[in-house]
């Protein structure tokens, strides 16, 4: 019998070919989820910087969770979906989830569950003057 | 990783990978300006003062900690 071990996807990956693209961030604290996700290319990436879109400010990636290789690794878990949840609080109950493509897998969504879907919108990977 | 493969099909001809690439790109780039605009404004959001958001930041191979169980 064979023990396989899930591999979780992180909402908040670098704009890189590999990665999808998630969303939009249409204002802060909001995202336009896009499902299913595009693949992220490398001419997708030019399309927007010539379009003087920033990437890392107003769209969202998911990527493979790296675990121990990413900053953002606490132990076992994700250390900064529990610090953003833990910022937000627990949200609401009865509001139905976004469409998101990625939940299946989500990383923040196995740790928090629907709190970390609440609180998702508010990260933005490179906020303006950083 | 996402749960549909994003995927396009057009009747009578073989796409290659560049094409492929090219078209969901635009489609990205149509949402996204349908969505932010012709001419997006950076954003910043309150909480990144207390809480920081960056994610996703990759550590270099010889600092990566394999997990250790407690």
């Amino acid at each position: 019998m064979s023990t396989q071990k899930t591999a979780f996807t992180c909402p908040s990956a670098p704009p890189e070919p590999g990665s999808v693209l998630l969303g939009v961030v249409a204002a802060p604290g909001q995202i336009v989820y896009i499902t299913p996700n595009p693949p992220v290319s490398s001419e997708m990436l030019d399309t927007f910087q010539k379009n003087g879109i920033v990437a890392e400010n107003r769209l969202r990636f998911a990527g493979p969770c790296m675990e121990h290789r990413c900053m953002q690794w606490a132990g076992s878990r994700c250390g900064l979906i529990d610090r953003v949840v833990e910022h937000f609080g627990p949200g609401g109950d009865g509001d139905p989830l976004p469409k998101c493509g990625i939940r299946n897998t989500c990383r923040w969504f196995a740790q928090q569950g629907r709190a970390a879907c609440d609180s998702c919108p508010e990260v933005i990977r490179k906020p303006a003057g950083t | 990783m996402a749960d549909h493969k994003f995927e396009f099909t057009l009747s009578g001809v073989n796409l290659s990978d560049e094409q492929k690439n090219k078209i969901s790109s635009e489609i990205a780039s149509v949402v996204t300006r349908a969505v932010v605009g012709d001419s997006p404004a950076a954003l910043r959001t309150a909480m990144w003062s207390l809480v920081n958001i960056h994610g996703g930041k990759m550590v270099p191979d010889a600092e990566g900690r394999p997990q250790t169980k407690t």
